[in-house]
């Protein structure tokens, strides 16, 4: 995808740093009842991590992985949207990372949708799912070689003016969204969420609920991995580097 | 009442709570189409005996003194299916067998040829077929009911479901299966059923011993299976490139030295050459059961390949000079890499194909166990229903995060290699998020009305 192996490494480094980290608190939040956190946001800087790294290398481009991403994070976007719009039940504050979440799923769908143009090149088509038939002979050499992960070739294009303009608008909303968290990491990386409530899954008659106070846990195992203030700093890292390859595509 | 939490530091009691509720979520959502996958491939092991009992006049033909050369029988299948181009003749294998000339024909199904079936020693035609490949219409109909329901390219998604996840089905049952905690004929109970059990019990006890003993069989559908599935397979086939475990083909292109002026384009001339053909290639050694595919473009090689998939497989390919017959290139079976042999291997085994009426016998005990399963499966999830005032799959035991990381790395990497199966799991995953925030959002509002 880039001409520099180093810029590929740098963003495959960043991104698996971002998407273990979002692994773990996924993983965390699943095991404790989504106490304290949001799953789906976990979720959704997990998928971005890995559409990263497979777009360093140029992978995911084409075919279905290009449609599917874009379905996935556009979706994403418009929750994130909504949540930001109705709010989550708690301060005002709880929205601006929505917001910020928002604004990276819009990126990240303008990234996978506008890339070829943004790289001045033209797309060629992707090899589908074509797999083997069992009917012919020589269905041991099944399957074509070209995949659903076809990178980009062809002729050279002008990227046209509207598009460079749409792409630092990109960049420059990135780059407040990771001052934003860089000034949260600073403070301490609070971040004002409703009350956790765990609701009763046993299932036994009518939803039995608890409300659960915030108290001082000693944190041990993956848990002591994570944070306020690294999560703030996992999202200026995001957001940075997000900014930076939509800055090297053009 | 608080959530329970996997105990202690061991890993199973770390990972069986997340074992048993992926066994179960994947079964619930995934089984019904491991069921249709199950049918559809039950009803296809008996397709060797259709062929036979509805096209025995195509396929057979009383026993002449000689056998035509194949020009006049290529010339007889043309008038059978005029203005067509020839794309394979098979010669018969067998003394009542019939000779295949399969032609391309404007208006026939993708990937079909029609084929004309000629008496070797008559050379009257007796059928026409569409054909998929070598399969004859009921089972080459059979064969897309189990592919994909007749639905074309979407339709195969159901099949590439349930190849993506069956494997994973039969290892979590294996895992929760084998690994329990009463030890007492631990042997005895995993293999056989509980007859003294009842209810949900006894259901399980069936679940898991039918399940042992098909783990091996799952196995091997599910992998089989994904070599030919629409997003899996060219993932398959390129790691197979990568790893050398391709299978060898002939080079296309005549040298070009070669001076042939072979027209394809009529009949008359393509059996000339197929005489030439194969000739050539018996005189190298090349045996029966046999295909021969003309050059599809000026200046290139006919191939003569075997087409034997039942065990021993025959599978040697030799490159022909159409026009003086010599053998310029041969691949032979025996030379293949191991795992290209393995994959052509399990592909006749999961076709039901490789050895004869026993391996259809194994596929239908196979597909019948698979049926039990998924229903019993069902009935056990039914009778423990919420509603019915069971609990959630596990209990209130949780699975422990250390462990829901791992596997989530895990399937990150097989959500990349079989995106189905990434697919599927991040559209539960984001439909499990949605559904958890909305029942703690209700909460939230119920403690809220409570509060005023």
């Amino acid at each position: 995808m880039f001409s520099s192996i180093a810029l590929s490494v740098a963003f495959t480094v960043t991104f698996i740093v971002t998407g273990g980290y979002a692994l773990v608190g996924f993983a965390l939040l699943t095991a404790e009842g989504d106490r304290g956190g949001d799953r789906l946001v976990e979720l959704s800087h997990l998928l971005m991590s890995v559409a990263m790294v497979a777009m360093a290398w140029g992978a995911g481009t084409g075919g279905p992985a290009r449609t599917l991403q874009i379905v996935v994070f556009g979706g994403f976007g418009v929750w994130f949207l909504r949540l930001a719009v109705l709010g989550r039940g708690g301060s005002g504050h709880g929205r601006l990372p929505d917001i910020d979440h928002a604004v990276t799923a819009a990126a990240m769908v303008w990234m996978v949708a506008a890339m070829p143009v943004i790289m001045g090149m033209s797309m060629t088509a992707s090899g589908g799912g074509a797999g083997g038939h069992a009917g012919h002979g020589g269905h041991g050499s099944g399957g074509a070689a070209g995949s659903a992960m076809a990178g980009m070739s062809g002729m050279a294009v002008p990227t046209p003016a509207w598009v460079v303009g749409v792409t630092v608008a990109f960049v420059a909303l990135l780059a407040v969204g990771a001052v934003f968290w860089a000034v949260r990491a600073w403070r301490g990386g609070a971040v004002s969420l409703p009350e956790p409530v765990r609701v009763d899954d046993s299932g036994r008659g009518g939803t039995a609920v608890a409300v659960q106070p915030r108290t001082a846990v000693a944190r041990s195992g993956l848990a002591a991995l994570t944070g306020p203030r690294l999560d703030a700093l996992s999202h200026v890292l995001m957001s940075a580097a997000m900014a930076a390859m939509l800055l090297a595509m053009l | 009442m608080t959530a329970g939490v996997a105990r202690g530091g061991w890993w199973w009691s770390n990972l069986r709570p997340l074992v048993l509720r992926l066994h179960f979520y994947v079964g619930v959502f995934v089984g019904p189409f491991v069921l249709v996958a199950a049918i559809t491939g039950l009803l296809y092991t008996i397709t060797p005996q259709l062929d036979e009992l509805v096209y025995s006049d195509a396929l057979h033909t009383p026993v002449g003194a000689n056998r035509l050369d194949l020009r006049t029988q290529v010339a007889a299948a043309a008038v059978a299916v005029p203005d067509a181009a020839v794309t394979q003749i098979r010669p018969p294998s067998s003394e009542d067998g019939t000779t295949r000339v399969s032609f391309d024909v404007p208006g026939v199904a993708v990937d079909f040829a029609r084929t004309a079936f000629v008496d070797p020693y008559t050379g009257q035609v007796r059928a026409v077929l569409d054909t998929y490949g070598e399969w004859l219409p009921v089972r080459a109909w059979i064969d897309a009911l189990h592919r994909n329901l007749h639905l074309g390219d979407v339709g195969r998604i159901y099949s590439e479901l349930a190849a993506s996840w069956l494997w994973v089905l039969a290892l979590s049952g294996l895992a929760m299966w084998v690994v329990r905690r009463r030890k007492r004929h631990r042997v005895r109970r995993a293999l056989l059923p509980e007859g003294s059990a009842t209810g949900r019990v006894r259901i399980r006890s069936w679940h898991g011993s039918v399940g042992l003993w098909a783990v091996i069989g799952m196995l091997g559908l599910s992998v089989t299976g994904l070599t030919w599935s629409q997003f899996a397979g060219p993932n398959v086939s390129e790691l197979r490139a990568v790893l050398d475990w391709t299978t060898p083909s002939i080079s296309a292109q005549l040298p070009a030295a070669s001076t042939t002026t072979t027209s394809q384009a009529d009949p008359a001339d393509v059996g000339v050459t197929a005489d030439i053909v194969l000739a050539g290639a018996r005189a190298a050694g090349m045996t029966d059961p046999l295909a021969i595919t003309p050059a599809s473009e000026p200046g290139e090689v006919w191939q003569v390949a075997q087409v034997k998939r039942s065990w021993p497989l025959m599978q040697d390919a030799m490159a022909v000079d159409p026009t003086t017959g010599t053998v310029l290139e041969t691949v032979r079976w025996q030379d293949w890499p191991f795992m290209a042999k393995a994959a052509e291997v399990g592909i006749s085994a999961h076709m039901g194909i490789l050895f004869g009426v026993g391996n259809q016998l194994l596929l239908i005990a196979l597909a019948l166990g698979i049926i039990c399963m998924v229903i019993w499966g069902h009935r056990m999830w039914w009778l423990r229903r919420p509603t019915a005032g069971g609990a959630a799959p596990g209990g209130m035991q949780r699975p422990g995060p250390e462990s829901i990381a791992v596997v989530g790395l895990v399937a990150i990497a097989l959500g990349l290699v079989f995106p189905v199966l990434g697919v599927s799991l991040l559209l539960f995953l984001i439909g499990d998020c949605l559904w958890q925030q909305r029942r703690r959002q209700k909460a939230r509002v119920g403690i809220a009305d409570l509060n005023h």
